[in-house]
């Protein structure tokens, strides 16, 4: 399969990230499939995407767009409830949420999804999880397609964040790591190529930020600073945007 | 002592730290006798003050401040060679380097330093280290003004980042602390209080980025990714403004040039 060989992308879940990434994907041209359990959610998804905080409304106030692009995108967007939507699909990008579980991400339930989809969608289809910090090769270990499934985190807010790391398995064609590539370049993303590891470690920016997260909180622990401190260290001593205690809300309750 | 009564404040070591301290200090209104060894030295001190990247220059063009501030400020730096002309200084700030291009500081030469500067310069003069990771106490413990000796870490370039780190040891008198953070306030900077800790564990800031740093390593030795995936993965998934991993480039080593 080439670049051009996508069409169609099936994103599975419609919250914060799978609502940002079929934002991005429908104004790049893209017809964008996306599933989630209920009209509710997907109710919510597309308000969010027209109407948040990042959402095309303020975008073409902002010039980032124009109304008719805006139009043209949201004619690409298919929101549905049924798993069967997904069958013609290109490309699967998973970005399901922690489920019942209340997690920020469920690997059980990635698992479960992963072994249903890749029974429905068509064979020759490139499946791509947006898991932060799952081993790859766990979730493709599910399916029969090793060779075409890999990893595509994306950062939140999903449209505005430039990042996508690409994780590549032991098992995965170098041709698609490249389409994935080419694909985040279409998509007006910079992708880093990071290799698959046991653990679920988080690739490149989680795992360094996690060490950052245990490093300040033994600060605070040890009694040597208070955690507002902490975070000014950061922001006024390293100009980082925020203080290693100050992220998380936002995309985990929707960027308001 | 009050924050008032700080008039006269010596900088010891006139390197890329050491001259953006007593940049920031003579514009905030403060005499600063600035000590190095050579007279070549306080020249490039005085060359990088006025013309350097961040200097007064061209913070009059950017009109940060005024030709007149900047001839006001440049009246109230002294530079010297002679370590006797920081006796009256009622406070010492010590931003000595590593003394050889491969460390950045030194501590049995701070050591050394504040050992003998303890026995010359006056009393009730407060002393406080730059030091960017050594454990304050260690470094009071050669003095016998333990109750007045603090860390004040400031970031390069010192006239323009806003932190300023006030470590505290369990010997100094809280009002000194107060002093201090009040001074930070006058520069214009932020203070956060740090207890200090042994073991040299780099207070605050240098602690959490080493943490970082160790962890972008270990992903570059274990294959995962190259050193310049990782730096742009922090860039753009956290919008740092550098990555943790030093790929070359102006720094506070090479004097920002």
């Amino acid at each position: 399969m080439k670049v051009e060989d996508i069409k169609t992308i099936g994103v599975i879940g419609g919250g914060v990230m799978g609502g940002g990434i079929s934002q991005t994907a429908i104004l790049a041209g893209y017809n964008v499939v996306c599933r989630d359990l209920t009209d509710e959610i997907l109710a919510k998804t597309k308000d969010t995407m027209i109407n948040g905080r990042f959402g095309f409304k303020g975008g073409v106030e902002r010039g980032k767009q124009t109304q008719e692009q805006v139009d043209q995108a949201l004619a690409r967007l298919t929101l549905t409830t049924k798993v069967e939507d997904l069958k013609d699909c290109d490309l699967i990008i998973e970005a399901i949420g922690g489920g019942d579980a209340g997690g920020l991400e469920n690997k059980p339930l990635k698992l479960k999804v992963f072994g249903e989809v890749d029974k429905i969608v068509k064979k020759e289809a490139i499946f791509a999880s947006n898991t932060s910090f799952f081993t790859i090769a766990d979730i493709a270990a599910v399916t029969e397609r090793k060779d075409r499934f890999i990893g595509m985190h994306w950062f939140s807010p999903a449209n505005i964040m430039r990042l996508v790391e690409v994780i590549y398995t032991a098992d995965v064609k170098e041709e698609v790591i490249q389409v994935m590539e080419e694909l985040c370049a279409k998509l007006g993303k910079t992708s880093v190529r990071v290799k698959d590891v046991p653990g679920d470690t988080g690739f490149i920016a989680n795992r360094i930020f996690g060490a950052v997260g245990a490093e300040a909180r033994k600060v605070v622990d040890e009694g040597i600073a208070s955690p507002q401190d902490v975070d000014t260290a950061m922001k006024l001593g390293f100009n980082w945007p925020a203080g290693p205690f100050e992220l998380g809300a936002g995309a985990r309750g929707g960027w308001g | 002592m009050k924050v008032e009564d700080i008039k006269t404040i010596g900088v010891l070591g006139a390197g890329v730290m050491g001259g953006g301290i007593s940049q920031t200090a003579i514009l905030a209104g403060y005499n600063v006798v600035c000590r190095d060894l050579t007279d070549e030295i306080l020249a490039k001190t005085k060359d990088t003050i006025v013309n350097g990247r961040f200097g007064l220059k061209g913070g009059v063009e950017r009109g940060k401040q005024t030709q007149e501030q900047m001839d006001q400020a440049l009246a109230r730096l002294t530079l010297t060679t002679k370590v006797e002309d920081l006796k009256d200084c009622d406070l010492i700030i010590e931003a000595i380097g590593g003394a050889s291009p491969q460390e950045i500081e030194n501590k049995p030469l701070k050591l050394k330093v504040f050992t003998e500067l303890d026995q010359l310069v006056k009393k009730d003069a407060v002393f406080a280290s730059n030091s960017s990771r050594f454990t304050i106490a260690d470094l009071a413990a050669v003095t016998d003004r333990k109750d007045r000796f603090i860390g004040m870490h400031w970031f390069s370039p010192a006239n323009i980042m806003k932190l300023v780190e006030v470590i505290h040891t369990p010997d100094v008198k809280e009002d000194v602390i107060q002093l201090m953070e009040e001074l930070c306030k006058n520069f214009g900077k932020t203070s956060v209080r740090v207890k200090d800790v042994p073991g040299d564990t780099g207070f605050i800031g240098n602690r959490i980025m080493g943490a970082a740093r160790r962890e972008a390593q270990k992903i570059v030795e274990e294959g995962i990714a190259t050193a310049e995936d990782v730096n742009t993965a922090m860039m753009l998934g956290f919008n740092w403004p550098v990555g943790p991993l030093p790929l070359g480039g102006p720094s506070a080593r090479s004097g920002w040039q």
